[in-house]
């Protein structure tokens, strides 16, 4: 990946300098241009630094685009979203891309690789230079990466060619490589029989020690990866009505 | 990874629709390339056409042959016209008491031999002398045509000057610079008197040394690419080389091939009308009698060069046509190349910019890669044009100048590479258009 500029350097020390690097809501409205009711209100939100939290609810209620909020891929039409003592929604898009090639993880359904790219070259890609700065650095991290996740043997082949349960592990190799604060995963097992979506849990989980980890899934498989109390019904959070139960243990919402 | 090496692997990873696109978009450019190179040779014809007399008489047959043959010392060895018409022409010019004239001046012309280079044997076959593009044109003439009146322009010497003693050549400044020759110096010339003719190693026939007498001033047209001998060393390499070559003539070797005619104004017949009107009539009563009474034909160089011009004209606006064309197909190719490319880039663009690409790295991404095709394709082309268009130009004939008077290097079809790399850019800077136009919301559903 290509060197960020002095805007990752000046915005990730401020981030790593904050006590609990969490993440908070406020007053957040979404709404698609052709609807005339928003897609979801959020009162108050907040994600505690190194909290793993697995949002689930019904396809349609806005649990991905919550995830495209928090990672500033685009703005919410009123409210604010800080991460550590950065104010997000005050940054302009360049700003915002930095910010989330510095600090952020993202995980999709599907699409994590480019396909013509062989494994390693994927990992490559998102190696940071304040993690490797020549090819060959970047090189051995990427396959440090992948031997950490189990799977060097993939390599050297293309990733368009490996089964989609790899494809996703080596998008949480991928992930690790770039060495965020927070990982984001938007329905990372969807598309999975049930031992690799156990594996991609073990692998995600595993990775994300000491780091802030949004889930956001339906499958009802990704319960048995998170505790009981890290687990929120977002269709509930986004109607603001939501109390929070175990707000230290990593999310609370309130009304404003 | 650097930005530069991602662009590389998107066209090194899919190498037959990278080749494909190439191949496709490096035709388009030989095409244009050679198009505008058949422009810029049917161009240079002007060019370099000698400004030369009223009027030409040559053997019967086309008038633009006959212009292109005396005034652009191109085409193919032109047929002969008898010296006795000169002769005939010069007493009626310079002796004639008591009538007009017909002529201010007349001035003979006869191809009679090629300069075989410095270097070149007489058995040298990769550089035969005699043959055409290999060699310089002798025109055997006479004195009065470094001293043409007007509208012929002066012919000025640059060093030595004209000499009527045997074995004497004036040499041309192109030539002259080509060769390195100084007056003093001793050339070979090889007898020319058909197309066909045979090398000096095939017919025994050896190059004959000449000595320069003078180089010719430069003067910007096709008199810099000619040398010239005096009418008795003409006629001698013609006597000696029509037997070798075959030839036979009513005259033997007492002939000729073009007479530039300078008209004498037609001062009685219409004393207050303009110049040209009064040449103009004097020709063409020289004309009735040249056509009527003899096997030659008066060639009006105003009129005829005017007839080109509209030929050529006609040419060359076919042939900028046919360039906007092909610059039109490029141009959907190229659309159509990069729309195709956008699906496959849309998602992976899609997934860089929600990793923290930033879109200025993204079009910087596409930049390359529309460098890269649009330099491939310009190589492509540039290949295929060097190849190609010497089979074109023959294919041509004589509709363009000849390859051993007008060289086109490939160099030519350059601006046409330049546009092929910018418009490739300026496409691949399109589609990042396309990729970033919608809202960030609707890019993201493409990653599930």
């Amino acid at each position: 990946m290509s060197p960020d500029g002095d805007g990752r350097e000046r915005l990730q020390p401020d981030l790593l300098a904050c006590d609990v690097v969490n993440i908070a809501l406020s007053d957040v409205t979404v709404r698609f241009p052709s609807a005339s009711a928003p897609l979801f209100c959020l009162p108050r939100l907040e994600i505690a630094a190194g909290s793993h939290v697995l949002l689930h609810g019904p396809s349609g209620h806005g649990k991905t685009t919550l995830l495209h909020l928090l990672s500033g891929q685009f703005l919410p039409d009123s409210g604010s979203i800080r991460v550590g003592d950065t104010e997000v929604t005050a940054l302009d898009d360049e700003a915002r891309a930095r910010f989330r090639r510095a600090h952020f993880g993202l995980i999709f359904q599907r699409w994590n690789l480019v396909d013509h790219l062989t494994v390693l070259e994927n990992i490559m890609l998102v190696v940071p230079d304040r993690v490797a700065r020549t090819r060959e650095a970047k090189r051995r991290h990427a396959e440090v990466c992948l031997r950490d996740m189990g799977l060097s043997s993939l390599g050297a082949r293309r990733a368009g060619v490996i089964s989609p349960g790899e494809q996703q592990r080596i998008a949480v190799a991928k992930i690790s490589a770039a060495e965020p604060a927070i990982v984001l995963a938007d329905e990372p097992t969807s598309h999975l029989d049930d031992p690799g979506a156990a594996r991609v849990f073990e692998s995600l989980l595993k990775f994300s020690r000491g780091r802030t980890l949004v889930v956001v899934s339906h499958d009802p498989r990704a319960r048995i990866h998170f505790h009981d109390q890290d687990i929120y019904d977002f269709s509930v959070l986004a109607k603001g009505d939501w109390h929070p139960s175990h707000p230290a243990s990593g999310i609370s919402a309130e009304d404003a | 990874m650097s930005i530069l090496r991602l662009a590389w692997l998107n066209l090194a990873r899919h190498r037959a629709a990278t080749a494909l696109a190439v191949l496709a978009l490096g035709l388009t450019v030989a095409c244009a390339g050679m198009l505008l190179r058949t422009a810029r040779l049917a161009e240079s014809r002007f060019a370099t056409l000698a400004h030369a007399g009223d009027a030409l008489i040559a053997a019967k047959g086309g008038a633009t042959d006959a212009l292109l043959g005396a005034l652009n010392t191109e085409g193919p060895y032109p047929r002969f016209i008898p010296l006795r018409l000169f002769a005939t022409l010069v007493n009626e010019t310079w002796y004639t008491a008591g009538s007009r004239p017909h002529a201010r001046s007349v001035v003979p012309l006869v191809y009679s031999g090629k300069l075989v280079p410095r270097g070149v044997t007489a058995g040298d076959k990769t550089r035969r002398a005699g043959a055409s593009g290999d060699s310089y044109r002798v025109a055997g003439t006479i004195a009065a045509f470094f001293e043409m009146p007007p509208p012929s322009p002066p012919l000025a010497f640059a060093a030595g000057g004209w000499t009527e003693v045997e074995a004497g050549v004036v040499i041309g400044a192109a030539v002259a610079h080509r060769e390195g020759l100084r007056p003093g110096d001793t050339v070979a010339v090889a007898h020319w008197t058909a197309d066909s003719m045979p090398s000096p190693a095939q017919s025994g026939l050896a190059p004959r040394p000449f000595v320069v007498s003078g180089i010719l001033a430069p003067t910007g047209t096709a008199w810099d690419r000619l040398v010239f001998t005096n009418l008795v060393q003409a006629q001698s390499l013609i006597e000696e080389a029509l037997p070798v070559a075959g030839q036979k003539t009513v005259w033997d070797s007492y002939v000729l091939h073009y007479v530039i005619v300078h008209a004498a104004p037609d001062v009685a017949a219409v004393p207050d009308v303009p110049d040209a009107s009064r040449v103009t009539g004097r020709l063409d009563s020289l004309g009735v009698l040249i056509d009527q009474q003899t096997v030659t034909q008066i060639v009006p160089v105003a009129e005829t060069l005017e007839s080109l011009r509209r030929l050529t004209a006609t040419g060359r606006q076919v042939a900028a046509l046919m360039a906007v064309l092909s610059a039109m197909l490029a141009l959907i190719t190229l659309a159509a190349l990069m729309l195709g490319r956008f699906e496959g880039l849309a998602r992976q663009m899609t997934m860089l910019e929600a990793t923290g690409w930033r879109k200025a790295e993204l079009r910087r991404l596409l930049f390359w890669e529309g460098l890269m095709l649009g330099g491939a394709a310009a190589a492509v082309g540039g290949a295929l044009d060097a190849l190609a268009f010497p089979l074109v130009r023959t294919a041509l004939g004589t509709a363009l100048p000849d390859p051993g008077l007008v060289s086109s290097t490939v160099w030519t079809s350059a601006p046409v590479w330049a546009a092929a790399v910018v418009v490739t850019v300026c496409a691949s800077q399109g589609s990042s258009w396309l990729v970033f136009r919608g809202r960030a919301q609707e890019r993201l559903r493409n990653l599930g």
